[in-house]
Parts: C-alpha cells; structure tokens; sequence
C-alpha cells in the first residue's frame, strides 16, 4: 500500500473515531435533554392544567357561594317549588356562566337539576360525600359522558336546606388556553371499562386526535389501574396523560402532547450542523494528509527516480532535495555515495572480467573484442597462441605457486616482446596469446621472441627452461571471425605440440580434420549403441603344423555418414577422448559372446583381443575378464590379450601388476607392434608375457628388403631364445611366408593367409581350409642355435 | 363566653306548679334530664319537652323577646309554647334583616335598627330557624311547643322538672347539633323521678364560625 494512502487511511480513522464518538455522544445527550425538557413541558403542562382547573374552580366555588348566600335564592329554595327551583337555578346558573347546576335536598336526592331527573339519587355521591365532610367539595365530574369542573356548596337559611351544585364544561375553551399557556397539544379522554373511548375535547384537530387517543388507549388503559400520570411511548408525538377523574367506570384523563417533530426540529438542525462540521473536518483532514503524505512522499519518490536511474547505469550528480538535515537528505546523500562505491566496485569487476587475476593480461573476453574490433576495421594480423610444453610437468615437479609465478614472468616478457606492435592475452591455464598487428610473424622476430621468452626463469633456485610451442593463424587469411581464428591458432598449436615443433602457422585443411575429429568423438559414444561397431576376424597359422591356431579380434566401425573409419583413427580418438574403456568394455564381451557361439556350433576357436593403455591400467578388467569367461563358459586358452609396447610403458608398474594378474588367470599375452617402441627386450623379459608380435613394418617387405629380414631374424631368435612365441603379421605374399617359416617364426597372420572377415564368414573359412605346406624351420632354428653361443 | 343564667321567664307559672306538685308527693326528688354528646361533653340549650295530662292551661308569657347584640341572636334557643308572639329588639348599631324559612313559621323582618317590628306570633308547633340576612353567621332557634313542659338545659345540660304526675310519661329532647334539618328528636319516656340521661348524636354540620373578615374587621375599627 503507498504511504500516501495508508497515511489518508491512518488519518481518516482517527478522525472519523473521535468524530463519531464526539458526535454520538454529544447528539444523545442533546436528545435525552430535548426529550426531558419536552417532558418537563408536559409536566408543567399538566401542573398548569390541574392549577387552571383549580382557579376555576375556585372562582366557581365563590360565585356559587355568593349564589347560595343569596336571600332570594334561599328564599326561591325555601319554597320546594320544582319550577320555581328550575327557573332559580337555571338565573343563577347563568350569572355564573355555569355549564351544568343542580340542587339537592340533605340526603342527596336531587330537587332539581339541568341535566338529572327530579328526586333521583346523588349522580356525584363521592364529591357530595367530600362536600358534606369539609363543608364544601370541588372536582371533575362526568355527567352525560361530558367532564366537569364541579362545585358543591351548602345552603343555609340559615340551617342547611340543601347542597347546590355547578359546574362548568371542561371543553375546547379550556384546552385552548392551556394550549395557549402552554404551547402543548391536550386532549380529554374518556375511557370506560366496556372500552369505549370517549372524546372529549381537545386542542387538536378532531381527526388527528381521535387517531392519537385510539392509538394510545390500549397505553393508557393497560396502565390505567394506576393513579399516577405518565408518559406515553409514541412515535409522533411525546404524551402526558393526567388523571382528572377515576370512578369505576370511567377513567378520564387529560392528554397533554407534544409533537416529537417539533421538540426535534432544533435537535435535527443541530444534527445536520453537526454533520457538515464532521464532513468540514473530514475535508480538512484529508487535505492535511494529502499535503503531508505529498510533501513526504515527493523526496521519495524523487529518490526513487533517482535510484532507478542509477540502477540504469546513468550517473547522477545532484539531487533534489531540499532540506540537507531531514532523512531524505540523508536518503539522497546515501544515495549518491552508494552510488560512488557502485561505480568503484563495478570497475574492479569490469576490470577483473576482461583481465586475467594472476597475470593481469587481458583474458580470452579481451582478446575476442580486440580481435572484432580489428575485424570490423579490416586491419591484418596476427594471433600466436602460445602454451608451455613443460607447464604441467614444472607445476607437478615445484608447485603450482612457481608454476603461477613461471606464468607471470611469461606474461611480462611476452608484454616487452620488441618489434612490431602486439599485445599479450592469458587465454586459459598456461595458454597465452600474442596478438600481433601484423599479416604473418617473420622467422627472424619469432627467432628473437623465443630466445627471450625461453630465457631460463629461476624457479626455487633452479633455473628452468619454459619450452614454448606456438600456434600461428593470420587474418584475413584463415578466417574472418575471432572464434575461427583463435581456434586455427590453438589447432596449429595442438600440432606444433603434438610435434614438439616451436612454431606451427595453420594450413588448411587442419581445420576440417580437427572438425572430423570432433565429430567421431562426439558420435563414438552412440555407436556402440547404435550398432554401428563389428568385429572382424583374421586368422593366424603355426608354421609347425600348416593350420589355423587363433583369430585376432579388430574392432570396425562404420560411421552412419562418414562411411568407415580405420581404427587407428578412432581408437586413438577414444583414447584421447577418455572413452576407450566402454569400447574395450563392448569388444570383451562382444567377443566372449561370439567364442561362445562358434563354441556351440562346435568350432573350438581361440581369439586375441588388443587391450589399449588404458585397459591395462585398469585394476578391473580381471575380475571382468574372470567374469566373462564364466559367464560364456570358456577356457583361458580361447582368449589371449595383445598389448603395445607403448600401452605398457606408459605405467610400467601398473601394466606389470595387471599383466601378471591376467597371467595367472591363464591367459596368454602378447606384445603387439613389437619394434616400433623404445622398449628394450629386457624391459619386455620382465613382463609376462608369451608372444611377441612383430610389427608389420617390418614384414611387409621381407623377401625384398635384406635389412628386415634381418632384424626379423635377429628378433625371432632374441625371443625364441627368452621362451618367448614369436608372430608376424603383415605377411603379404607366399614367398614371404616361407622365408618368415624358415627364419623360425611361430605364427603367420596377414592377407596371403587370409584378410580380417566378418564373424559370420568365419566358420565357411574354416571350412574350406586346407592346412599350408611350410618348409621346416628348422635350418634358421639351427643357424640360430649355431648362433647363439 | 358568658352565658345568661338561664331563666325562662315564661315558665313561671309552670314552677309554681311543679312546686305544688311536689309537696303533694312523697317522693324526696323531682325527675331530672341530664343531656350529653355521643363523646359525653354536656350539651347545653337541648330543648326537653315532657307530655303529661294536666288540667292547666299553658299560661303564653306576654313577652318573648330575642334581641341582637353584637350580630348575634340572644338568646341562641328560646323555647315558646305554641301561639306566643316572639319580638326581635335590636341593640346593635347595624340594621338587621331577621327572616325564617322554617316550615312551623315563614317569616321576614326587613332591615330595621330601632324601630322594633311588631313580635311574630308562632301558631304552629316546631322548630324555627332565625337567620340575618345580612350576617350569615347569625342563627337562632325558636322551638314552637305545644308540651305541657319545655324548657332547656343549662351549662352542665342538666335540666330539672317539675313535680310530674306519677306515671310514665313521653319525653322529647331536641339540640340544635343534631341534623341539619333540626326536625330530629329524641323521643323517650320519664316517670316522675327519673334521672334521664339522654345522649344525642350530633350529625348536622357545625354552622360556619363568625369570623371576622378583614373587611368586617376595618369597617368595624372606622365605627
């Protein structure tokens, strides 16, 4: 929620709380008192009614006493005379202005009267009996369902000959001044039991009175049993009902009211006044929350801007906020100092992005736009990659700390190289690049460069000598991109290191070579699983016998559109690659699987697999082999392992520990490609191994090169002369063969004898075989023995 | 206030009587009526009539006078056998305007100060009420009989009569107290020596007292 509206919301609450509160409290207290005043008008209203009565009465009472004092009227009663009665009260009455006169005799009776028959009974016996207690008697009578203000008063003559009696009505002349003594509304009502109500006279209009007692007669009738008066409830109007006159059958009361709607009025004005302050103050209120939470919220918001604009990178100098001391000025000064350690911080990681920590050459990030920007300008150069021959073996031998300081000391003297304009890059690890603003390096500079920079660094006392080898790609010539140039560089620096050349300037076609090796790389991992891998087959023959004794298992692999792939080819990229093991993994049992096969079909045949270096450093391929053996139910002597010279030389020990495992577990070893290493025969002796096989180089032209046949000869007989088998391959020819069976050698394997064939040709050869005729050996075995002392 | 002893003049003759009647008999005492209220204070003025045969003619007393002085009737009870004439002297300074509506005698003496109007003859037996027309307070009562004996009770409302032949004889005793209509009697019987004592209850309304207005009280300080 923005602070702006959440202030308003703050605001807004506490004000409309103690508004309402104040309001609600102050409007039902100012209620409740216009409503107890209104009572108390009702109430003096009653009193003045009742004292209006009473006056009245009082004024009654002496004008009948004057009335009864009077002789003539005595004189008038003395006689018993009923029209002379009639015509006395009815003179007397009107000097009185009285509204009912009656005359009694001392029991009560009547004698005469306006409204009762003559000699009937006391129509008033309570007020009469109150009149005969205290002399005289004034109250409210109902007489016809009509209230009076009546008086009873004696006449003497002067003994009491009888009670007179007027009274006055109690009618709209009555309610019309306590209407206008007053200002309330009255009414007289008469209720009695049958629950009739009688209207008796009101200041109201008749219609709206009637309605008014009707509605409020069942009120007043459930309370009527009490003396007291009362307020009635009502909606419209606030009544007070007065007791006048109670006997048993009537009750009448007077009914003073009050219009609710005019006691309220001034309340209501009041309330709405109330209400526009509220509404006034609530406008206040939300302007003062406007303004504050602007002038708040505007500096925060400038800041945000601000902190927007910088989080774009745009660099800000000032800001506008006023007051320096408030917490947006220190907002804004964090701001922009925050801002500074930004821009610091961010141009040690620009700089450590496109720099190489250890060296602070520019790194491979650099050297890309370096090269584009020379691109785009279409400028010639030239890009040395330049890698340590000896890097890994001066880390492994001094550390990687002398290694590292062997690097910057590179790097230095690569940055003071003289001559043409360049600049130095640390690429990756002990890869670095020259970048030379020049078509091609000369001979001569490249001869100087590499005298400074192989200059022995003195590394923990002992001078070393960094053998550089170096990768050359030219722009425009070999490419038009920095990745392409950078990658011909490195292939020809591959090269140059593969060929402990110093220099090598990339020539095309390398390229696409590395590309195809990247490629049979990638696809090698599917080809096992795309079958794409065969085995085939190609047989050996004893000399001594003329028959077939093994078969050496080669691994084909023809690739899905590349056609076939020598093995040579592939096996070195699996090896380089790390991926020789699973090769080796399928060949075993591929071929274990196969001896099996041609086992069943009843050709008892024995197989020699090539095992790479890396298998025979692994310290679980006899426990595979054992397993695979059980697995195809096969003998030792089915299975032979062929192993180069260089496999084994490239770990000694652990080659020997291997070999002589396999050893014990029966299988015979032979040396493959023997001749072409630089092992010596003693190294060979102490290994277990059982054949030699002689590399074909020197076989293939036997019988017309002299020198071959003697080292063919020579070898055979070192061997023969160790116990050792010795086998030729590359056997080509007929005349071969025999010079090879006469020089004494064991086993004849090449394409005079038969090429590597297809598992499946396997048995119809072996078939169609007829043993060779060899001539013995027996003349080269005894010009050797004849030798050999 | 002082009450005149009380005499009545016209009864002379009937003591005379009585004092012959008692030397002839031997009882030691006359008969006696002794008068009380119902809360047993003595009701002085009761009018006690005795019947009784005798030969006597009621002697009429030639004069019966009830005169007015300081706007009162004196005396306030006058007992008159039946027939006498009853003048109404005034000694006050005021005029008086004497008048009965009374059924036994209607009658109307008009203002007059000195010149004492001709008595009114009461032929008719009962009970008269005097009133002043113009001092309401002012009330007197004539009781018209026609017993052989009547007479009223003095201050301790005690009344001694005459030597009464022997027998039981009617007795009446009336008070003004009684009912407002003072037509009420109490009727009994007495023999010649018996110590009657009558108790009357008094039901009429007490007359208005004579107060002295303000107004009376000024005119009365300017005479």
């Amino acid at each position: 929620m923005r602070f702006r509206t959440r202030l308003m919301i703050v605001l807004l609450t506490v004000v409309i709380v103690s508004q309402l509160a104040t309001g609600i409290a102050f409007l039902r207290a100012t209620q409740n008192d216009v409503l107890a005043k209104g009572s108390q008008r009702l109430e003096v209203g009653a009193r003045v009614l009742t004292q209006l009565l009473e006056t009245r009465g009082e004024q009654l009472r002496d004008n009948v006493a004057i009335l009864a004092d009077d002789f003539g009227f005595k004189s008038a009663v003395s006689t018993q005379d009923t029209d002379t009665l009639y015509s006395v009260l009815a003179n007397h009455g009107d000097r009185t202005d009285a509204d009912i006169v009656l005359l009694n005799n001392l029991e009560g009776r009547i004698l005469a009267s306006s409204h009762h028959a003559q000699d009937s009974a006391m129509p008033f016996p309570e007020l009469f009996e109150r009149a005969r207690q205290e002399g005289s008697a004034v109250g409210v009578v109902i007489a016809d369902g009509q209230p009076y203000e009546f008086v009873m008063l004696p006449v003497r003559a002067p003994n009491l000959i009888g009670w007179v009696g007027m009274g006055f009505l109690i009618d709209e002349a009555v309610t019309a001044e306590i209407n206008a003594l007053t200002g309330l509304d009255i009414s007289v009502v008469n209720y009695r039991d049958n629950g009739e109500i009688s209207y008796l006279a009101s200041s109201q209009n008749e219609q709206l009175a009637t309605r008014l007692l009707s509605g409020n007669g069942n009120a007043l009738m459930e309370t009527a049993v009490s003396p007291s008066s009362q307020m009635t409830p009502d909606d419209e109007y606030l009544s007070f009902a007065s007791l006048l006159y109670a006997d048993a059958a009537n009750h009448t009361y007077a009914l003073l009211q009050l219009s609710r709607r005019e006691l309220l009025g001034a309340y209501r004005s009041l309330q709405w006044q109330l209400l526009g302050i509220v509404a006034l103050i609530l406008l206040f209120t939300i302007a003062v929350a406007m303004w504050s939470a602007r002038s708040m919220s505007k500096p925060l918001m400038v800041l945000a801007n601000a902190a927007q604009r910088i989080g774009k990178g745009e660099r800000i100098h000032t800001l506008p906020v006023d007051a320096e001391r408030s917490e947006t000025g220190l907002l804004a000064s964090t701001l922009l100092s925050m801002q500074e350690g930004i821009a610091q911080r961010e141009a040690v990681l620009q700089h450590q992005s496109r720099h190489d920590l250890l060296t602070d050459l520019p790194n491979r990030f650099s050297a890309q736009e370096d090269i584009s920007q020379l691109i785009l300008r279409d400028e010639p150069f030239t890009l040395l990659r330049l890698a340590v021959n000896n890097f890994r073996d001066i880390n492994d031998t001094f550390g990687y700390a002398l290694g590292d300081h062997m690097l910057v000391t590179l790097a230095k003297r690569l940055q003071q190289l003289p001559g043409p304009e360049s600049k130095a890059y640390r690429l990756d690890g002990d890869e670095l690049l020259l970048l030379i603003k020049q078509p091609s390096s000369d001979f001569a500079w490249r001869a100087r460069a590499f005298t400074t920079l192989q200059t022995p660094i003195d590394l923990d006392k002992s001078p070393i000598t960094p053998f550089i080898s170096t990768g050359e790609s030219n722009y425009p010539d070999h490419g038009d991109s920095p990745q392409l140039l950078l990658r011909r560089a490195d292939i020809a620096l591959d090269i140059a290191r593969r060929q402990r050349h110093p220099h090598q300037r990339y020539i095309e076609g390398q390229d696409e070579r590395h590309l195809r090796q990247l490629m049979l790389i990638r696809d090698l991992q599917e080809a096992v699983s795309n079958a794409e891998l065969w085995m085939a087959y190609q047989p050996k023959v004893d000399t001594h016998t003329g028959l077939v004794c093994q078969f050496e298992a080669l691994m084909r692999w023809r690739h899905p559109s590349l056609g076939f792939v020598p093995p040579d080819e592939f096996i070195e990229l699996a090896e380089r690659s790390g991926n020789i093991r699973m090769l080796s993994q399928w060949m075993l049992t591929h071929v274990c699987e196969q001896l099996h096969a041609w086992q069943r079909r009843g050709y008892n045949v024995s197989v020699a697999v090539n095992l790479s270096a890396s298998d025979v450093t692994d310290r679980q391929l006899v426990t595979h082999l054992s397993s695979l053996l059980e697995r195809y139910q096969l003998t030792p002597d089915q299975l032979s392992l062929e192993v180069t010279e260089s496999a084994v030389m490239q770990d000694v020990d652990v080659a020997k520990a291997t070999l002589l495992e396999l050893n014990q577990l029966g299988l015979r070893i032979a040396i493959d490609d023997y001749g072409t290493g630089h092992s010596s025969l003693a190294q060979m002796k102490r290994l277990p191994v059982d054949e030699l096989k002689i590399d074909k180089s020197f076989v293939l032209a036997i019988d017309s090169q002299h020198d071959d046949a003697t080292i063919v000869r020579s070898t055979i007989d070192m061997g023969h002369s160790l116990g050792l088998k010795l086998v030729a391959e590359g056997v080509e020819n007929h005349a071969s063969a025999i010079l090879l069976s006469q020089l004494g050698c064991d086993y004849l394997q090449g394409y005079w004898i038969a090429k590597p064939m297809p598992s499946e040709a396997v048995p119809a050869w072996l078939d169609s075989f007829s043993p060779l005729d060899l001539p013995h050996p027996q003349t080269a075995a005894l010009t050797t023995a004849q030798r050999t002392p | 206030m002082l009450k005149q002893q009380h005499r009545p003049i016209s009864s002379l003759t009937r003591v005379c009587h009585a004092l012959l009647l008692m030397l002839l008999s031997t009882s030691a005492h006359a008969a006696q009526v002794t008068v009380t209220s119902a809360a047993g204070l003595p009701l002085e003025k009761a009018v006690v009539e005795v019947y009784y045969d005798t030969a006597a003619a009621t002697q009429l007393s030639p004069e019966n006078n009830i005169y007015q002085r300081d706007a009162a009737f004196h005396p306030t009870v006058l007992t008159v056998p039946t027939g006498s004439d009853v003048a109404f002297p005034n000694q006050d300074n005021t005029r008086h305007h004497v008048y009965s509506f009374s059924p036994a005698k209607t009658f109307d003496l008009n203002l007059y100060l000195r010149e004492t109007p001709p008595p009114v003859r009461f032929g008719q037996a009962g009970v008269v009420v005097l009133g002043c027309n113009i001092h309401d307070h002012m009330r007197a009562f004539i009781v018209v009989s026609d017993a052989p004996y009547a007479a009223t009770t003095n201050a301790q409302g005690e009344l001694a009569l005459p030597p009464l032949p022997a027998g039981q004889h009617r007795v009446r005793v009336w008070h003004s107290g009684v009912d407002d209509s003072h037509q009420v009697w109490w009727e009994g019987t007495i023999s010649q020596s018996d110590l009657l004592e009558v108790t009357l209850e008094l039901n009429a309304l007490p007359p208005p007292a004579p107060t002295v207005s303000p107004l009376q009280q000024r005119f009365k300080d300017a005479t």
